[in-house]
């Protein structure tokens, strides 16, 4: 069973004269434990992709499987609880809530889980712990660096231990040193088993990952696995 | 209607079984980092709430003071009108003309074998004019009445001097009690026993001064009454042959249905009248007026409720307007939610606690200050009427002021709410 496998995927955006492809006759499988980075210049369908992997967007056609159930056939409710179950989600901007602390911040996901509100606390705690933000939990996000902000949405895209974690370009707006902790984090999160696909459109991030597939104007023009990786706590250049 | 229901039965549920503690907190805490925002937008239902609070209040205490002004009168008080029961205005003005009721029929009421459980009756009538005494004029209430009535009705007995007797109502007496008020106006602190007024340049004898009473009913200000023999009213004040009203008091409370049945009977009988509908008279007893009033001050407090509820209806559509404000700036929060697994539901739930909580917390100011305002409207009133006045406010016009409050959240709420639940995630998480 592959955890992602998709079929001649398109996504067309605009009507009629206006149809812009993002992404056209999109094919690829993702199994389990995998860390995958999808590169290509700005235009090229990277994030358009991403978007349809993590369920926020729907294909126009082609057929997604997501532990080879069809995506296609959920309805939207399910793809809520899915998505809140079994993914987790990094974005460049960070996306904090600003009035929450971290704390909450890092417990969001749980709020439309079906865990026990008993565990929260217990969870997140774990979560921060993972991302090393033990001592920070009732801060604010305005008394937080940008490097720590990612480190908190890492840990809320950890709360709930989802089977993949999907990143969006995490640090394209970190300075290096931050870059580095956050892709030595994400590293490490997929060594313990988590598979990650992450976006990016630098070529060095890339090369954390294990596999890179590049797209060219929505098309996948290389599909290969890394041969030397390089590794976030030997260094990091952007 | 059914869907409302079932969707106030699913937020109620919700607060009561799902993570409300949490949604309470990320709500307040919105509302609390955009206070004066929230607080204008909950103004417009703090005012409406309050003001139907009022209104409700106001029409209480007034409901409470007109009963018991009545039940002052007695239930055995009874009273005869000329002309049909009225029921428009072109009954009223036959009314105001009828002449069906004269000494005949107030003398066969009179008869005992007739009526037998009536003690007294008396024709009254009001007499619309001015009075003067040396160089002062005044303008007083007129009444052609039974003097020695004030004290059997109102418990009014005079200050000085006697009630005329019924030897001046056969006689026509150029007789006259006046009020406290009247005495002043036309004799200042001199005295007034015995001396001479003049109604319609008819010269009275001053035989007796009423004390200062005031308002004796909503209706009569004793202070300003003037009361004349009704036979002398009638034929020398107003020149008519006919009484524009009589009055009757029964044996006691329990004797009133069957003595205006015989009322009925007798007139009817007089009049050669065979069809109650065409009655030339009409009866009223305490629980007529009892019904009618109560009937009246209802009409009027819904009405002016309801009017006082459209402000309600603009503070809701305030309310909408800033969720819809509210919905836009928190897109990427939306969109966040959503990417991290809030379903369709869970947005709208949100968004609709908050409106709900926006609207409850203008209800309980509304509700103070609506309180505060109706307890400084009586200290007012009860200058103004009298002591009869009596703050009032029903528990009942409090829950229901918060229920409306609330409603108004969830209707005003709904369609911004329903709104956001629909945004899709990624255009949300886009959006600038």
């Amino acid at each position: 069973m592959s955890l992602i496998r998709v079929e001649n995927i398109e996504k067309i955006y605009g009507q009629g004269k206006n149809e812009t492809p993002a992404l056209s006759g999109v094919c690829f499988k993702i199994e389990k434990g995998e860390f995958v980075a999808i590169i290509g210049p700005s235009g090229s369908g990277k994030s358009t992709l991403l978007h349809i992997l993590g369920f926020l967007d729907k294909p126009s056609k082609g057929k997604y499987y997501f532990e080879d159930k069809l995506i296609n056939e959920y309805p939207d409710n399910e793809l809520a609880q899915v998505r809140n179950a079994k993914m987790g989600f990094i974005f460049q901007t960070f996306n904090l809530l600003p009035r929450l602390s971290v704390l909450d911040n890092i417990k969001l996901p749980l709020y439309y889980s079906h865990i026990k509100e008993s565990l929260w606390d217990e969870m997140s705690q774990k979560a921060a712990d993972a991302v090393g933000l033990t001592h920070r939990l009732k801060h604010d996000r305005s008394q937080l660096s940008g490097g720590e902000q990612q480190r908190v949405a890492i840990a809320r895209a950890l709360v709930n231990n989802p089977d993949v974690i999907f990143a969006d370009e995490p640090t394209g707006n970190l300075d290096s040193k931050s870059g580095q902790i956050i892709m030595d984090i994400i590293q490490k999160l997929n060594d313990i088993g988590h598979t990650v696909v992450m976006v990016t459109h630098e070529k060095y991030t890339s090369e954390m990952a294990k596999r890179v597939i590049e797209l060219k104007d929505g098309k996948i023009v290389r599909d290969e696995l890394v041969e030397s990786r390089h590794l976030a706590r030997d260094g990091f250049k952007k | 209607m059914n869907r409302l229901v079932l969707w106030i039965f699913r937020i109620c549920n919700l607060l009561i079984f799902m993570r409300s503690r949490y949604i309470f907190k990320n709500v307040l805490g919105g509302l609390k980092t955009n206070k004066s925002r929230s607080f204008l937008t909950i103004l417009g239902i703090v005012i409406g709430i309050a003001s139907v609070i009022l209104i409700m209040s106001i029409g209480q205490s007034a409901k409470s003071l007109i009963l018991s002004e009545v039940e002052t009168l007695g239930g055995n008080f009874v009273q005869i009108n000329p002309g049909k029961e009225p029921e428009g205005l072109t009954d009223m003005a036959d009314i105001l003309f009828a002449n069906s009721l004269k000494d005949r029929e107030i003398d066969a009421l009179k008869n005992k074998s007739n009526v037998p459980d009536l003690i007294d009756i008396t024709p009254s009538l009001m007499v619309p004019g001015s009075v003067s005494y040396g160089g002062e004029v005044y303008k007083p209430t007129i009444l052609g009445w039974s003097a020695d009535w004030l004290g059997k009705i109102y418990k009014v007995y005079p200050e000085q001097g006697n009630y005329f007797t019924e030897d001046d109502i056969k006689s026509r007496g150029a007789v006259a009690v006046i009020g406290s008020k009247v005495k002043e106006e036309l004799f200042g602190s001199s005295d007034a026993l015995g001396e001479k007024i003049k109604i319609k340049n008819k010269y009275f004898r001053v035989v007796a001064i009423l004390p200062s009473k005031g308002q004796i009913s909503s209706f009569a200000d004793v202070d300003k009454f003037i009361v004349v023999p009704y036979t002398t009213a009638q034929k020398y004040l107003l020149g008519i042959d006919y009484y524009q009203e009589a009055h009757i008091l029964a044996k006691n409370e329990e004797a009133v249905p069957g003595m205006v049945e015989d009322i009925k009977a007798t007139l009817r009988d007089l009049h050669n009248i065979k069809d109650p509908k065409d009655d030339d008279f009409h009866i009223t007893t305490p629980k007529d007026i009892i019904g009618k009033i109560s009937l009246i001050t209802t009409v009027l407090t819904v009405l002016l409720t309801s009017i006082a509820a459209i402000s309600l209806i603009v503070g809701g559509v305030g309310i909408m307007n800033i969720m819809l404000v509210s919905v836009t700036e928190k897109t990427r929060e939306i969109g966040l939610r959503k990417a991290l697994g809030a379903r369709n539901k869970d947005i709208l739930y949100y968004f609709l606690i908050e409106s709900v909580v926006l609207t409850i917390v203008g209800g309980l100011a509304g509700i103070a200050g609506g309180v505060g305002l109706s307890y400084l409207a009586s200290l007012v009133l009860t200058k103004v009427v009298g002591a009869g006045w009596h703050f009032a406010i029903s528990l009942s016009a409090i829950f229901l002021s918060l229920g409306v409050a609330a409603l108004v959240g969830l209707i005003f709420g709904l369609y911004p709410a329903r709104k956001a639940s629909l945004k899709s995630p990624i255009e949300a998480l886009r959006y600038e």
